[in-house]
């Protein structure tokens, strides 16, 4: 109740002066003089007074406001750990008991940390879930936040936060936690395949333990190494990295007894291994206009080292010029085609014909060479069906198709075909989803018999134009038109040259990313992700197996031709293998390295000079149990009502703020002089001067 | 009938011979004809009447005593130039110029790789003063203004054109002395500090005054029609040669640059 008189005058101040001044020295002249009933018109006068003030007895009905309060729950995985879940539920149990007794607080309870799937890095963020819970709130009826965490906050402020009531932070855990822990100190993203790659590693174990430890060193699934290490200190590593593509270099250290996790004994770095100075010979036949094509794509790939000769003149060719007026290079034939050949990662043969340049037996040796693993390209012209064709050479062994002896010279769009669609060459070309495909007309098809191997496009009359083959390890590829070059001039609009050569030179050099039959499998946050890259209708489903050795089923689903994919939601951090048919995969799943598990052990450090600067504090929840690695029973700290200026916190008291806001709910209001009251007052006081005047 | 659509255009032509009795005989006196794309034109008259004289120089293999005649080989208005390696232009002042549309094309071309070579074959009708300038000459920078033309520079004596058949240190055509201006090659004097070119660093562009055509042209027995200047039968040798070289280095591009780390990359090869 809040009582107060206000004067509402009926008539303005200046007014109320002018009439009741002049009364008032008449009045008190009479009592001066002593005149009679003079009291008795001061008397009336005070009466008329009070009756045009016109006071006003008020009662405001005022309802007090409640502070709001917030307990943040740290529910991040680190909170998983041993008994944190139990004491921290406990602890918000009784602490939601004992603010419900305190009917000026309204209790907030903010659950925060909970990673979502797909989340890469897990971190634990209170503080913005602080900032969330009070943001409806005005600064002056925040009573305060109670955190219950194992102090591992990732977006703690070293110094005050923005948050203006006290800030208690309850830590779960126990002071003499242990905990050991493995992380890369260096990891390179990339590195060459077959070469050793440099890293370096770090074991951190709590409470300044030191001693050696071993670490087991795996690549790809498959164990190499077992390392000794020094606790605490940066330790180099070489590892070989053995395929190109993504590689997984995984660590980990045993376990301790009494350690906290095991999830931080493990390190992932994922390299991506590439592949470094592919070799390519490229053979042209004759200068001809495409061949600054194939010239200008394989010198601008960094990952190729181009070896190219041109016959410029042929060894028959004599036309007495001096040869010193000529700028023409011998063509070292046998140190390509006998010593270095198997140094080489694919030969192009760009409309080679067969000429006295190059002796018999080398085709042989060409022929051999692909055999054993070697890749050939055969981009084809009028030559190859012609007398001299290098089909009509030893070199035939290796061919995928002989020519018919046919040049078909009309203009054609090149298009996929049915296996082409899913070829990982020829998939998804660009421009190749339209009819006509947008891209250019080419004008010449070399006719070939029967080919083997993989037909991927087709060229006039539905002709083979790009034909894919594999001869004992190695691999074939033979381009039946050379006016690829017509893309590349933007003949038309052009064409996608570049991807269709590219993808052509790199199959052949067997680039994983182009193989036929791929399984790759990865993690996105907790979900793995597997693609299947085939030629065949339907892989079947994959199989898994987890990182416990569970094992499940997913199924592919169609997302292109030749592309299946399937996702699976998982809940176990580690790797996963995955396997379809003859293929299998390796997939981390999970964060790697994320802040979340690398130091797990219950702290007051983050949170203590937030929390102080705010006049609050930061207390374990529970001392440790007598034998020192369990935690021992919760004790909460009671909770006291502050004023805004007092201390916060005690020994065993944390304090929440009260707001003095209040909210009004009704206002009564009686005028004291007005009805019959005042004017009952008023004619008994004149009527008694009169009364008095009158004897 | 717009000049687009002919392929021959002849103005006032006229051809005179001397036989080698002496006697001069009057070919063409005073022909004017137009012959349209595509059109099927017959030329009919008696034996003696010129047509072999007429076609002769519509083939460029005898040259006009007066009049004008083009043969417009490639319309650039019009034709697919993508299909040419090197587009060789005569600057002929006579000629009308090419419209914006036609010039937006020849820009077109080079940036997609294609080379024009222009030849303005005014080695000696340049005056002698810095600011003299042919009407050929003129007529480039015309044609230039509205092009995407690179810095250019006189071929360096270490530029592949010098070695991507011949050995050439200049290349003369019916005159010699002009030098054959290229896109000027970046700064690329360190191997190891070589720059990353977006293209492969093949000229757009060349720019010569020697008339190279003139030095090229031959009869139906081989012998040259122009004599060179000044007459020195090197001169056609090397005139011939340099347009080998430059062919070559349209379709082989820096092929010939590269080959001096070929030792180096089979010196590497098996370690």
């Amino acid at each position: 109740m809040n009582w107060s008189i206000s004067f509402e005058p009926l008539i303005s101040w200046p007014l109320l002066a002018a009439v009741l001044v002049p009364l008032a020295l008449l009045a008190l002249a009479g009592l001066w003089f002593g005149q009679r009933g003079a009291v008795l018109r001061l008397v009336a006068l005070a009466a008329l007074a009070a009756a045009l003030f016109n006071p006003v007895f008020l009662d405001e009905s005022r309802e007090p406001l409640k502070s709001v309060v917030a307990l943040i729950v740290d529910r991040s995985p680190s909170q998983d750990i041993g008994e944190r879940t139990r004491q921290t539920d406990e602890a918000l149990a009784g602490l939601q008991q004992r603010l419900g007794r305190f009917n000026q607080f309204d209790v907030r309870v903010v659950e925060a940390g909970k990673p979502e799937a797909a989340e890469e890095r897990t971190e634990t963020r209170l503080f913005s879930a602080l900032e969330g819970a009070f943001r409806d709130v005005p600064p002056s009826r925040i009573g305060g936040a109670i955190m219950i965490t194992d102090g591992q906050v990732h977006d703690a402020p070293t110094g005050a936060p923005d948050f203006h009531a006290p800030l208690h932070a309850l830590i779960t855990g126990h002071e003499h936690e242990k905990d050991r822990r493995i992380r890369f100190e260096n990891a390179p993203r990339f590195g060459l395949v077959g070469k050793p790659l440099d890293m370096s590693y770090r074991v951190i174990a709590t409470g300044g333990e030191t001693g050696p430890v071993d670490v087991r060193v795996s690549v790809n699934g498959q164990q190499v190494s077992v390392e000794h290490a020094i606790i605490g200190q940066a330790t180099p590593l070489q590892v070989t990295i053995p395929t190109a593509g993504r590689n997984i270099i995984e660590l980990a250290i045993d376990r301790e007894p009494g350690e906290l996790t095991e999830t931080n004994n493990r390190a992932i770095a994922l390299v991506d291994g590439i592949r470094e100075n592919l070799r390519v010979l490229l053979v042209s036949g004759e200068p001809h206009a495409g061949e600054r094509t194939w010239r200008n794509l394989l010198k601008s790939d960094a990952s190729v080292d181009l070896v190219h000769f041109t016959i410029l003149r042929p060894p028959e060719k004599q036309d007495g010029t001096p040869i010193n007026e000529l700028s023409l290079i011998a063509f070292p034939t046998r140190e390509l085609f006998v010593e270095k050949i198997k140094d080489f990662d694919l030969i192009i043969f760009d409309r080679y014909q067969h000429r006295d340049v190059l002796p018999i037996l080398y085709y042989d040796y060409i022929s051999e060479y692909v055999e054993k693993g070697g890749a050939l390209l055969i981009a084809a012209g009028p030559e190859y069906a012609g007398e001299s064709s290098i089909a009509r050479t030893p070199l035939m062994a290796a061919l995928p198709a002989m020519p018919s002896g046919e040049i078909v010279e009309k203009a054609f769009y090149p298009r996929l075909t049915d296996i082409g669609q899913r070829h990982p060459v020829t998939r998804g070309l660009d421009g190749s989803s339209s009819e006509p495909p947008r891209w250019s007309r080419w004008f010449r098809t070399i006719g070939v018999q029967n080919p083997e191997g993989q037909v991927v496009m087709k060229g006039a009359d539905n002709r083979p134009l790009l034909v894919l083959d594999r001869k004992g390890e190695g691999r074939v590829g033979m381009l039946l038109s050379d006016q690829g070059w017509l893309w590349a001039r933007g003949f038309e609009g052009g064409g996608p040259h570049v991807q269709l050569y590219r993808r052509i030179a790199h199959w052949l050099m067997k680039e994983p990313e182009l193989e036929e039959e791929r399984l790759t499998a990865d993690g996105r946050g907790m979900t793995l992700d597997i693609r299947r890259q085939t030629m065949s209708d339907d892989p079947g489903p994959a199989q898994i197996i987890t990182p416990s050795g569970k094992t499940m089923t997913v199924k592919l689903d169609k997302s292109e031709p030749g592309i299946f994919l399937g996702s699976v939601q998982t809940s176990e951090i580690g790797l996963y293998q995955v396997a379809n048919g003859d293929l299998t995969a390796l997939a981390h799943v999970g964060p790697i390295n994320a802040p979340e598990f690398a130091d797990v052990v219950s702290t007051e450090d983050r949170l203590k000079a937030p929390a102080e600067a705010t006049g609050g504090s930061v207390r374990r929840l529970a001392s440790p149990s007598a034998s020192g690695d369990q935690p021992g029973p919760v004790v909460l700290p009671s909770i006291v009502p502050v004023r805004a200026s007092a201390d916060a916190a005690g020994a065993d008291w944390i304090g929440l703020r009260t707001t003095d806001d209040s909210v009004l709910k009704a206002v009564s209001r009686v005028p004291l002089f007005g009805g019959f009251l005042g004017l009952g007052l008023l004619l008994l006081a004149m009527g008694s001067m009169w009364y008095r005047e009158g004897r | 009938m717009s000049d687009g659509d002919l392929s021959v255009i002849a103005k006032n032509l006229r051809k005179t011979f001397r036989r080698d009795t002496g006697e001069t005989v009057e070919a063409l006196a005073d022909v004017s004809l137009d012959v349209r794309r595509g059109a099927l034109t017959a030329l009919v008259g008696p034996d003696g009447a010129g047509k072999t004289t007429l076609l002769r120089l519509a083939c460029g293999l005898i040259v006009p005593d007066g009049g004008n005649l083009q043969v417009i080989g490639v319309d650039i208005a019009k034709d697919e130039l993508s299909f040419y390696p090197l587009i060789y232009w005569p600057i002929d002042p006579a000629a009308p110029m090419p419209s914006q549309a036609a010039i937006a094309r020849i820009d077109a071309y080079m940036q997609q790789g294609g080379t024009v070579l222009f030849d303005t074959r005014d080695q000696f009708s340049n005056g002698i003063g810095a600011d003299s300038t042919s009407p050929a000459t003129e007529r480039l920078r015309d044609i230039l203004g509205n092009l995407n033309v690179p810095p250019l520079e006189p071929v360096p004596s270490d530029h592949v054109l010098t070695k991507s058949f011949f050995i050439l240190p200049e290349f003369p055509g019916r005159f010699a002395g002009s030098p054959l201006w290229v896109e000027a090659s970046l700064e690329a004097s360190n191997a190891d500090n070589r720059p990353v070119r977006v293209g492969d660093g093949v000229s757009p562009i060349m720019i010569t005054a020697n008339d190279f055509a003139g030095a090229w042209a031959v009869d139906e027995n081989g012998d040259p029609l122009l004599p060179t200047v000044p007459n020195d039968p090197m001169q056609r040798v090397y005139a011939l040669r340099a347009g080998v070289n430059i062919m070559m280095y349209m379709l082989t591009g820096n092929y010939k640059s590269d080959q001096v780390h070929v030792p180096v990359l089979l010196e590497r090869l098996g370690q």
